[in-house]
């Protein structure tokens, strides 16, 4: 037992047995103590090394960056179990703030900010967990500095109906992809264990604010694990992308982003070409088909991309599927000076 | 129409047209800058603040950046306009960047073209093919071909237009360009950079000239260094012109102006009065000549000495059109101009079919002579 003033008296602080006591703005809170209920994660350990180094990296500060954080943590509320507004004191900003930014791989800042802005709530449309695919659609976008943040548990029981508090951080910084974001390499590797066909996963996200650390609120939701192949129909066809997974050999391309899903009457080329010996021309072969509708000419620009070389001009490009069933998109020079490797880039007018 | 409420390059307040849909953008603005300032000099990326747009961000598109470079050549006032594209993207509802191009550094001042689509991603499937329409031109004079890739495309709000050269014939190489379009909407109107053509002094460039489109006709400004294959690629804001002044035909600015004024009278009998003007626009192509001068019979031209020689003063043979003072019997006239190997003496020699003595007044003010083709 430790040996401490008497709780009557308050001032008792520590654990005991399955007691905690602490002392916070003045009040004597008792709760049932924690203990750690698995195997502690590698994600744990760096997270809880990292706090520990802030909090100490604290005391380092001059005087009067501290009172900086003070002044600020009066001006900025917390909310405690209990539901009551409990302060902030000025190192508890920040750390908190700090391990955020660490977490987001950002430096730690030493000065406080000159205020915090709220963070939005974060919003997505769908969330699909097969044993091959972790992937969320429909993210409402946020600029940047603000990053999206995902926690996921591993996969549990579908009859567990709160398991949130066993989501750990998949992803600090995930930028999402118009929309999307793709996780399925950072849950394996952070969880460990490849989700199981019926099980469920629980989820919680929220966006932050990397310049500043702050968080929006955490919005909660779970998802069933389904098969490849239900998860597969239900992201596949809502894009029409095209990169450099899909190319076939032959391509004379070393980087391929064309997307039709623009939703308007073009389509968006970022391709690096590097054309073709004698030939004028740069070649695209994928091995999933164009769009319905997709098929014709599209004009488009191009730019040099050569050492003290930066002629400009305008492509023709051929989207079809050839006689041998190759879906290929031929471009040609139509217009100014085409020179190679070039940057086929921008909006493309098909016709 | 929207105007910029600021920027981080120290270009003044930029206007913009646009068409804005609910995920993507048609954005035209053309403006310059000095790229000694220490705005533009600090700026890693060039960002336009505007009113909020109706989208948050888009992917990256193409912008025209070009210079001017107009020097002597050969004797000759020239024009060696370069231009490349850099890559434009909506960063937020607030804000335009334009990349910042290493290349244009040394350049003093910078003309910016925007006249694009700025889209978005994973929206939906894209339209599709679109309706082309080929371009049929009704010479306004006589025009230069457009090659049979050229076309337009007309959507409600917006008009995608590329215009191709073909290979020009020599006898209207030097004659201004001009003709109708046939079906192009009226309600676009704007200046485009028509970019194309190799030339000796920035050769990494394309050559950069500018043409007007306006109630449904398209005119070239002026032209550095066109050749086969020099294009227009743009997308143009339909209607939204409230306020915008679009000349066919540009006014150049008092700095790029030479203008020599003459008043003698007889001095002898091969030395005839003249009272006239005669203003031309730096390297280019414009020569204005207003007001009288007297013949010195067919085949003998009347000297008037150049004095202060601009660098830039031009050379050859232009023609215009003038009538006898009497008003009555009309005179093919040449307006000569010539610089010696003395860099520092120039002349200028009308010259005239009419009998000796005859007062000839000019009152086709405009001779167009493009001295690059």
């Amino acid at each position: 037992m430790i040996a401490l003033p008497s709780i009557a008296f308050g001032g008792f602080s520590g654990s005991a047995k399955d007691v905690t006591a602490r002392q916070v703005g003045g009040r004597s809170i008792l709760s049932v103590r924690s203990w750690p209920t698995g195997q502690t994660t590698s994600a744990q350990v760096v997270r809880r090394a990292s706090m520990s180094k802030i909090t100490k990296s604290y005391k380092t500060l001059s005087d009067e960056q501290m009172l900086a954080w003070e002044n600020l943590a009066k001006h900025t509320s917390g909310q405690s179990i209990f539901g009551q507004k409990a302060e902030l004191s000025g190192i508890n900003l920040y750390v908190r703030l700090n391990v955020n930014r660490v977490m987001a791989a950002e430096s730690m800042i030493l000065d406080a900010p000159e205020s915090l802005n709220s963070v939005p709530s974060a919003s997505y449309r769908l969330a699909v967990v097969s044993p091959s695919m972790v992937i969320f659609q429909g993210i409402k976008h946020q600029p940047l500095p603000n990053k999206f943040v995902v926690k996921m548990s591993a996969a549990v029981s579908p009859g567990i109906s709160n398991g949130w508090s066993k989501t750990v951080i998949i992803s600090p910084n995930a930028e999402d992809d118009w929309g999307e974001a793709d996780l399925t390499t950072l849950y394996t590797k952070t969880i460990g264990l490849t989700p199981v066909v019926g099980q469920k996963v629980f989820i919680e996200v929220y966006w932050m604010n990397t310049a500043t650390g702050e968080t929006g609120q955490e919005v909660r939701g779970s998802t069933i694990c389904l098969t490849d192949e239900e998860a597969a129909a239900l992201v596949g066809g809502s894009r029409a992308r095209y990169t450099e997974e899909d190319l076939m050999p032959g391509s004379t391309v070393t980087e391929c982003d064309i997307e039709f899903t623009t939703g308007a009457p073009v389509i968006f080329f970022d391709v690096l070409s590097q054309g073709m010996d004698g030939v004028a021309q740069s070649e695209i072969y994928v091995d999933k088909p164009w769009p319905e509708n997709s098929r014709g000419t599209v004009y488009v620009l191009n730019r040099e991309k050569k050492e003290n070389s930066y002629h400009i001009g305008v492509l023709n490009g051929v989207i079809k599927e050839t006689y041998d069933h190759k879906n290929s998109a031929v471009f040609n020079a139509a217009a100014g000076t085409i020179g190679k490797p070039g940057e086929i880039f921008g909006a493309g007018i098909l016709v | 129409m929207f105007v910029s409420t600021g920027n981080n390059f120290g270009a003044g307040q930029i206007r913009f047209k646009s068409y804005q849909a609910e995920n993507y953008l048609v954005l035209n603005a053309n403006f310059s800058f000095l790229t000694g300032n220490p705005d533009y000099q600090a700026a890693e990326v060039l960002e336009i603040s505007v009113p909020t747009m109706r989208i948050d961000r888009s992917v990256e598109v193409g912008v025209f950046v070009g210079f001017r470079d107009r020097r002597q050549s050969y004797g000759s006032g020239t024009c060696y306009d370069g231009c490349t594209l850099a890559r434009s993207w909506i960063k937020d509802s607030n804000t335009i960047c334009i990349e910042k191009l290493a290349c244009m550094s040394g350049k003093e001042k910078l003309y910016i073209y925007i006249a694009a689509l700025y889209p978005q991603l994973n929206q939906g499937l894209s339209d599709g093919k679109q309706t082309k329409n080929s371009i049929s031109l009704t010479p306004l004079p006589e025009c230069c071909p457009f090659n049979s890739k050229s076309m337009f495309v007309v959507k409600e709000h917006w008009v995608m237009l590329l215009l191709i050269l073909g290979n020009v014939p020599g006898a209207i190489s030097s004659s201004p360009w001009a003709a109708a379009i046939e079906n192009l909407p009226v309600d676009i109107q704007g200046v485009l950079p028509f970019c194309g053509g190799s030339q000796q002094y920035n050769g990494e460039f394309n050559g950069l000239s500018e043409i007007t489109i306006k109630e449904g006709r398209f005119s070239s400004r002026y032209r550095c260094m066109v050749q086969d294959g020099s294009f227009a690629f743009a997308f143009m804001v339909r209607g939204d012109n409230e306020g915008e002044v679009v000349e066919e035909w540009p006014l150049f600015p008092e700095d790029e102006r030479i203008r020599y004024i003459f008043d003698r009278e007889k001095q002898g009998e091969w030395v005839q009065p003249g009272q006239f003007s005669f203003e031309l626009a730096q390297g280019l192509l414009l020569l204005s000549f207003q007001g009288w001068f007297g013949s010195n019979g067919p085949g003998n031209g009347n000297q008037f000495e150049v004095e202060t020689l601009h660098p830039l003063f031009p050379q050859g043979r232009s023609g215009v059109v003038g009538r006898t003072k009497d008003g009555n019997r009309l005179a093919i006239y040449d307006i000569f101009c010539e610089t010696s190997m003395n860099p520092n003496y120039g002349r200028v020699i009308p010259a005239c079919s009419a009998p000796k003595d005859t007062l000839i007044e000019v009152f086709d003010t405009n001779i167009y002579t493009y001295n690059q083709y």
